[in-house]
């Protein structure tokens, strides 16, 4: 591959109260690489990308980071270190809403003793990249909320660190918004910061991150490639049927009376209905087919490729 | 209703959440009412610290200063005047008293001057009164002792008046009967002149003829005993000197008894008549009677010189008698109706020259003040800054804690050092020379107090989540530490024991310093007791801080799980 690790988790485990949120994760993320966090809520992303930055203490564990020295270290043990090579965008913006977007960008950057030179470039390439250079002057609280999102992810980033962690940065957002916001991400990313981003979007996480990582029951259940996960999935089928009438219960009767068809899930969409099957691809057509000539009322018969979205609601089902 | 009645039941299930704002609400006040009750339920003043100083202690200066030690003061003897007043200008003592030198009843200058601490608001008035009352005290005791001696000494008088007039009588009585005796010597001396008269000396005359009869015989016989014994020496064998010798011896026998005879005619007057025996007898009687009345004369001598005597006597105790009543109402002499009635005088004197009630009232405005300010804009900084938006980014930085609670302290401090610059401005508008004269020292000790409640408002910040929440144990905090001061009641009034512990509250050590650097132009130097101690808590504080934020572990789970 020819990338080379930046963070290793071994063995994490984290408890927070009584409670095992996390147990055993084994996490390597690469330099420059965009890795994706996804589960559904309360799985433990956040808890994991907390963890990760020496937030939380491990129950069990390290997270070690590569060090200038080119020898890993403990994040824990090495803390004040580490916190310069990340940058952080939580759920909720954290910046001062009285300030003005270029007054919150030199205080956050003057955190990280940057040099002021330093400090004044880096915070005018990033407000060029989150394009709010119109609006420094603008009180924070005053920004819309796609550009408070942009102004938290600059004030992560304006000491230009190696690794940007974002934890649901687009979760409050429009499509178009979060398209804007996924496009920042790619921007970042070019740049050469390595990304680490939970989010629930699996098909805008499927298109930007390089790989990720499925949390389930406390365990990371899947680490790879979007291409890798869909491959793992490949099997089911969505098909969807539309009639004249827009009623189903006849159809879905004679679909359902066909076992190898192995239909897993049903759901109503677009006046029609959605189906998962695990069937064989080429029995699944031919069954349909049948089916759709001896039934009249049939208008409409689709056999297509699953979003991951789908694939993921299957791998948590499974 | 029912939906305001749910309103109502769903804030009171929030507050219950709140464990902190429930123990704030129902312990605060249980607190408060615990202390104020173990502190305040009492009458009494508990040792407060009397300064004395004397140029010369004598018995009835010591008498004020046994007065003064009781339970409720105790006094301490200074060495000079300069002492005594500088004891309660850095709060050893709580006033000062100056008796005059030689303190005598009737000395010239009996006024005690009471040094009072007006600044120590109702404290002074009470230790004035407390004074007052004791000085009183003791006066009146002077008063009742003096009037008490003059009267014993009238009762002395009255006593040996009544003994005098007892004496005099009995003088009087002796003087009677002196005169009595007297009368009846004379008398008996006069009744008894009569008992030698003629008829005894007749009498008298007979017996002695015939005394002188018989004289004659005798003298006869004698004549012929000379004559014979002429013969017998005529005729005797005598040689003739020897005849010579005697015969001249005879003749001068006759020629004696010749004139004896004639010295006996001549005694004998036939004019003389009576019984001589008779009239000596007579003579023997009245010698017996005279040596009677001789007998008694003396009896009554002897009386009338024992009577002399006694009275020689009784006279003299009169005299000594009146001599001490003299002497003893000499003393009194000596004072005058006004010394008896006020023995001493007592003055009051404030300790400073100021005049003005702000002056004295000033330290604590300024004290109370700081306090507050500090408190409550600490806690609502620290409380504000960890409930912001911005707290995760902050604490995620490679910046250290010391350096967020020193840029908190310093933003505080810097508020609160316009606040104090302020009030010290508006303090010189009224008096000037008092601020200007002290102004560093007094700059630097309020910034020190600042710097002690700044301190504990973001402790209290840090410790309780909401604003409203720090709002309301700062508020309960600056309650405690003003009740269990001397700003509603005198820390004096609690318990020994209470007030020693209570005497090191940050508050009171807050107002004495700015009693001192204000009203007494204290140096720091001066001061460093106090300093010490305030910066030793500072420092504990700030100890208690780092562990509270430890303890909460950054308070990064809050912020992260918000």
């Amino acid at each position: 591959m020819g990338i080379k690790n930046i963070l290793r988790v071994s063995n994490l485990s984290v408890r927070l109260g009584k409670k095992i949120i996390l147990e055993n994760i084994d996490l390597n993320v690469k330099k420059g690489e965009v890795l994706g966090v996804v589960g559904i809520s309360g799985v433990g992303k956040t808890t994991l990308l907390n963890s990760i930055i020496g937030y939380y203490p491990l129950l069990n564990g390290t997270v070690k980071y590569k060090s200038q020295a080119k020898k890993f270290v403990s994040v824990q043990d090495n803390l004040n270190n580490f916190k310069r090579l990340f940058g952080f965008s939580a759920q909720n913006p954290s910046f001062y809403p009285e300030l003005t977007v270029m007054e919150n960008l030199e205080y956050f950057a003057s955190l990280y003793d940057v040099p002021k030179e330093i400090k004044e470039q880096n915070i005018k390439k990033v407000l060029k990249l989150v394009q709010l250079e119109d609006h420094s002057k603008v009180c924070a609280k005053n920004l819309s909320g796609g550009m408070k999102k942009r102004l938290d992810i600059a004030c992560a980033i304006a000491h230009n660190p190696k690794i940007l962690i974002l934890d649901e940065p687009t979760s409050d957002m429009d499509p178009v918004l979060r398209e804007r916001m996924w496009s920042l991400m790619e921007e970042i990313n070019k740049n050469g910061t390595t990304i680490i981003v939970a989010s629930h979007f699996l098909s805008e996480i499927e298109h930007t991150c390089d790989r990720i990582v499925f949390l389930r029951d406390k365990c990371a259940e899947f680490i790879g490639t979007p291409k890798e996960f869909r491959s793992l999935y490949s099997k089911i089928k969505e098909i969807y049927i539309s009639t004249k009438d827009g009623k189903h219960d006849i159809v879905l009767k004679k679909i359902m009376s066909k076992p190898f068809l192995e239909i897993k899930h049903v759901s109503r969409k677009n006046g029609g209905i959605l189906l998962h099957s695990r069937g064989n691809k080429k029995a699944v057509s031919d069954a349909l087919s049948n089916i759709a000539r001896r039934e009249k009322n049939i208008s409409n018969v689709e056999i297509r490729n699953p979003s991951l979205d789908v694939l993921f609601k299957v791998f948590v089902e499974k | 209703m029912s939906k305001i009645g749910l309103m109502i039941k769903k804030n009171f299930l929030m507050l219950i959440t709140s464990k902190w704002l429930a123990l704030i609400v129902i312990l605060g006040p249980l607190l408060t009412i615990f202390l104020a009750g173990i502190a305040f339920d009492n009458l009494n003043t508990y040792k407060m610290n009397i300064g004395v100083y004397s140029e010369t202690y004598n018995q009835f200066t010591n008498s004020f200063i046994l007065k003064l030690n009781t339970d409720e003061f105790r006094t301490i003897k200074t060495d000079s005047k300069l002492e005594c007043i500088d004891n309660v200008k850095m709060g050893i003592s709580h006033t000062c008293i100056i008796f005059p030198p030689n303190l005598e009843l009737n000395a010239e200058n009996k006024e005690i001057l009471i040094y009072i601490d007006y600044s120590k608001l109702n404290l002074a008035w009470i230790v004035r009164e407390k004074l007052f009352s004791r000085i009183d005290e003791r006066s009146t005791e002077i008063t009742k002792e003096l009037t008490g001696n003059i009267l014993s000494k009238l009762l002395i008088a009255r006593d040996e008046i009544s003994k005098d007039a007892l004496i005099l009588v009995l003088v009087k009585e002796n003087e009677a009967s002196i005169e009595d005796i007297n009368s009846k010597t004379l008398d008996l001396i006069l009744n008894k002149s009569g008992i030698l008269n003629s008829s005894d000396v007749h009498k008298l005359a007979s017996k002695t003829a015939s005394v002188k009869v018989a004289m004659d015989l005798a003298m006869e016989k004698s004549e012929k005993n000379l004559r014979y014994a002429e013969n017998l020496v005529r005729d005797g064998d005598f040689d003739d000197d020897e005849k010579e010798e005697y015969l001249s011896d005879i003749k001068q026998q006759r020629s004696f008894l010749r004139e004896k005879q004639n010295y006996i005619d001549g005694l004998y007057d036939p004019d003389y008549s009576g019984s001589i025996n008779r009239t000596l007898e007579n003579l023997s009687l009245s010698v017996e009677e005279i040596n009677n009345i001789l007998l008694i004369s003396e009896s009554n001598l002897a009386d009338i010189d024992g009577l002399s005597d006694l009275n020689y006597k009784l006279l003299k105790r009169l005299v000594f008698s009146i001599s001490n009543l003299e002497k003893e109402l000499e003393d009194s002499d000596k004072l005058s109706a006004g010394d008896i009635a006020a023995p001493v005088v007592a003055g009051i004197k404030p300790i400073t020259s100021y005049n003005s009630n702000l002056n004295y009232i000033f330290p604590t405005l300024m004290a109370i003040s700081i306090l507050l300010a500090a408190i409550l804009l600490s806690a609502i900084v620290v409380v504000t800054e960890l409930n912001s938006q911005a707290f995760f980014r902050n604490t995620i930085s490679p910046t250290s804690k010391v350096s967020f609670f020193f840029s908190s302290y310093l933003t505080n401090l810097s508020l609160i050092g316009i606040h104090i610059f302020l009030m010290l401005n508006i303090a010189m508008f009224f008096f000037f020379s008092q601020i200007i004269g002290n102004f560093f020292t007094i700059l630097i000790v309020s910034l020190l107090i600042a710097t002690f409640f700044i301190v504990l408002g973001m402790g209290i910040g840090h410790l309780f989540k909401t604003e409203q929440m720090s709002i309301l144990a700062a508020a309960s905090t600056s309650s405690m530490l003003l009740f269990l001061s001397n700003i509603l009641m005198p820390i004096e009034n609690t318990p020994e024991i209470f007030s020693n512990i209570v005497q090191y509250n940050p508050f009171i050590i807050s107002v004495s310093l700015l009693r001192k650097s204000i009203l007494f132009d204290q140096s720091l130097l001066a001061l460093k007791g106090e300093i010490f101690v305030l910066v030793l808590f500072t420092f504990l504080l700030i100890a208690l801080y780092a562990v509270i934020c430890y303890g909460k572990g950054d308070g990064l789970r809050k912020s992260a799980s918000s």
